[in-house]
């Protein structure tokens, strides 16, 4: 179990030289200057050269982007070509936002589907499974960013009830984090009813009831516990995707989180800190994927037995 | 009737069997029926705009006496923050999306179907190094992956199409590759081998074509999402610039007004919801189907 997981993590250190390969490229190619951006339209050509020496930006791309990595695992995320300042300043400052925002909306997305998806699945074809299906397939299908709005145009606007943007307090988090929660809660939802149908017509739950489980033990106890896994997958599997959303939720709720900072740095070239925005979504995404890959083992103790035996092999 | 003269007959009706047996079967879920006629008024409404109104004029020329004004005989859904009438808005911004989500989608399924065939068929090195190269893309979300890749491009619909299309390539080259893998080691394909046909027959004429459903649902699924990122990008700045009209740049410019004149969002949102809903159901009616499973 320990050896499978150390394996995944050291996994990670070329994934991420990999990304930051691609963005650094990206970045590289980006035309425009970030120095003239910098100094602004009063700069002189010279000032503009020895900034631009200063920086390391007129080194070939290899040399750039190997300092950049070899800086990197020294846990050195550069300097700013805007600010100048350390770019894990900034990045630090906004990874909380982004973190409670995309973890609380998994959370209400994960305590609403399941049972959603459940009782769906119980009360198959009858209206209760209707109104499930229509607001999952709508929930897969409505943009996040024009959710939000819907939102504050409701809440905000109408009851005035919340702030409507910017952050001001926990209330502050309450729209964004139902913006982000109604996305997920769609596709978590759509996977428990079809696994949970499966899984009741199994028939060990079949034999269950027979021996006289009662129908709320059979349900809950009996197949809830083997049809949760693929929920679970989905779930993690979503994660990246609802980081990645979170940049138009910053947006529209005015979030100085990870993914705001990432739009304003690429719209200034500023290479370091969008490649360290990058490194932290992609080394979050590698960790969730982990983590959802050991949960099965706490749910499921064939896959456990599965982990041990490649572990044990190599 | 002469033997190849029977053949060919017999040929086209099994042909025809076939595709009407998968329509038979996608005609009876109505939800994916709704679907396609909802995405067919929207195609409908996108070819036939120019019958009603003239683009440059009506749909970005700034039109600042008739600002704002609620929805009313003369303007339907209304006019937006710079005095253009919203409908006519929303029909010319259909075609934006509807060309630069398939164009992307469409460019995925070929770049992402062709590196899961060869990595999927001849397995080995090639493959190894192809499944890598995807882990990493995968472990970058698309999204971030396209805004990135565009700000390297100019805001234009060709790169808008590329990016989303890049940041979509390692999802097809994954389910082509899964599915090619099932149905690798069959005694078809090994019998196909063996009388000597080539690798390219083999792999579009035997394996493509009997792990087609999988492939044709995600084909459905990708315009739906991609038509899903070309809003976002557009909405966050990073997609189609304005003037162009295009539903999330609508979206994005109606942002500051809406404080008593919510009519501004509910259009462009409803479009989105109903053309990627569509999408989405026509997906799940394939899924259901081409699964042979279902079929009685």
């Amino acid at each position: 179990m320990v050896k499978y997981s150390l394996k995944r993590l050291v996994y990670m250190i070329p994934v991420t030289i990999a990304v930051v390969f691609i963005v650094y490229l990206i970045m590289y190619l980006t035309p425009g200057d970030p120095v003239a951006l910098m100094l602004g339209a009063e700069a002189t050509p010279e000032l503009i050269q020895e900034t631009r020496e200063a920086l390391g930006i007129t080194k070939p791309f290899l040399t750039q982007f190997t300092n950049y990595v070899v800086n990197l695992f020294q846990g050195d995320f550069g300097v700013s070509w805007y600010t100048g300042r350390e770019v894990a300043e900034r990045l630090f400052a906004s990874i909380p936002y982004t973190l409670i925002l995309t973890f609380s909306g998994m959370f209400v997305a994960l305590i609403c589907s399941i049972p959603m998806g459940v009782m769906a699945a119980v009360k198959q074809n009858t209206p209760v499974d209707y109104i499930v299906s229509v607001l999952a397939i709508c929930g897969v299908s409505a943009p996040s960013f024009w959710v939000g709005i819907m939102l504050i145009l409701l809440l905000a606007v109408e009851f005035q009830l919340l702030p409507s943007a910017g952050i001001d307090g926990w209330t502050s988090y309450i729209m964004p984090t139902l913006t982000m929660g109604f996305n997920m809660l769609a596709s978590v939802t759509r996977t428990q009813r079809s696994s949970m149908l499966e899984v009741l017509r199994a028939d060990y739950i079949r034999t269950a009831k027979a021996k006289g489980v009662s129908n709320f033990n059979a349900t809950y106890k009996h197949a809830l516990r083997n049809a949760i896994i693929p929920a679970i997958t989905v779930a993690g599997i979503n994660f990246g995707t609802l980081m990645a959303g979170s940049v138009a939720i910053e947006t529209v709720f005015a979030i100085p989180g990870v993914g705001r900072l990432m739009i304003d740095s690429i719209k200034l070239h500023d290479t370091p800190t969008v490649v360290g925005c990058m490194v932290f979504v992609a080394l979050m995404v590698s960790i969730i994927n982990l983590v959802v890959d050991l949960l099965y083992a706490f749910i499921d103790p064939r896959i456990k037995a599965q982990y041990i035996r490649e572990g044990g092999s190599k | 009737m002469s033997k190849a003269n029977y053949q060919d007959v017999q040929k086209k009706y099994k042909k025809k069997s076939r595709l009407s047996e998968i329509w038979r079967q996608f005609r009876k879920n109505k939800a994916a029926v709704f679907g396609l006629v909802v995405l067919l008024i929207i195609i409908l409404a996108a070819c036939s705009a120019d019958l009603f109104w003239d683009y440059q004029k009506d749909a970005c020329d700034l039109n600042i006496p008739e600002r704002l004004q609620k929805p009313s005989a003369e303007h339907i859904l209304g006019t937006d923050e710079m005095g253009r009438d919203i409908l006519c808005r929303l029909v010319y911004g259909a075609r934006v999306s509807l060309r630069v989500g398939i164009c992307a989608a469409t460019f995925a399924l070929l770049v992402g179907g062709t590196l899961g065939c060869i990595g999927g068929y001849y397995g080995g090195k090639v493959d190894n190094l192809i499944m890598r190269v995807t882990d990493v893309l995968l472990s970058i979300p698309g999204l971030l992956l396209a805004i990135a890749i565009m700000s390297a491009f100019k805001t234009t619909e060709f790169f808008l199409a590329l990016a989303l299309g890049i940041s979509y390539i390692s999802k097809f080259t994954r389910i082509v590759r899964s599915s090619i893998l099932s149905v690798r080691d069959e005694e078809y394909i090994v019998a196909a081998r063996a009388i000597g046909a080539k690798d390219s027959t083999i792999i579009l004429r035997h394996i493509l074509l009997n792990c087609m459903a999988p492939i044709l649902v995600q084909y459905a699924l990708a315009i739906g999402t991609r038509i899903l990122s070309v809003s976002t990008l557009s909405y966050i700045g990073m997609g189609i610039q304005a003037p162009t009209p295009d539903w999330g740049n609508m979206l994005s410019g109606a942002r500051t007004y809406i404080r008593g004149n919510s009519y501004l969002v509910m259009g462009p949102g409803m479009a989105l919801l109903l053309t990627i809903c569509s999408f989405n159901l026509i997906g799940d009616g394939l899924r259901d189907a081409l699964d042979p499973k279902l079929k009685k």
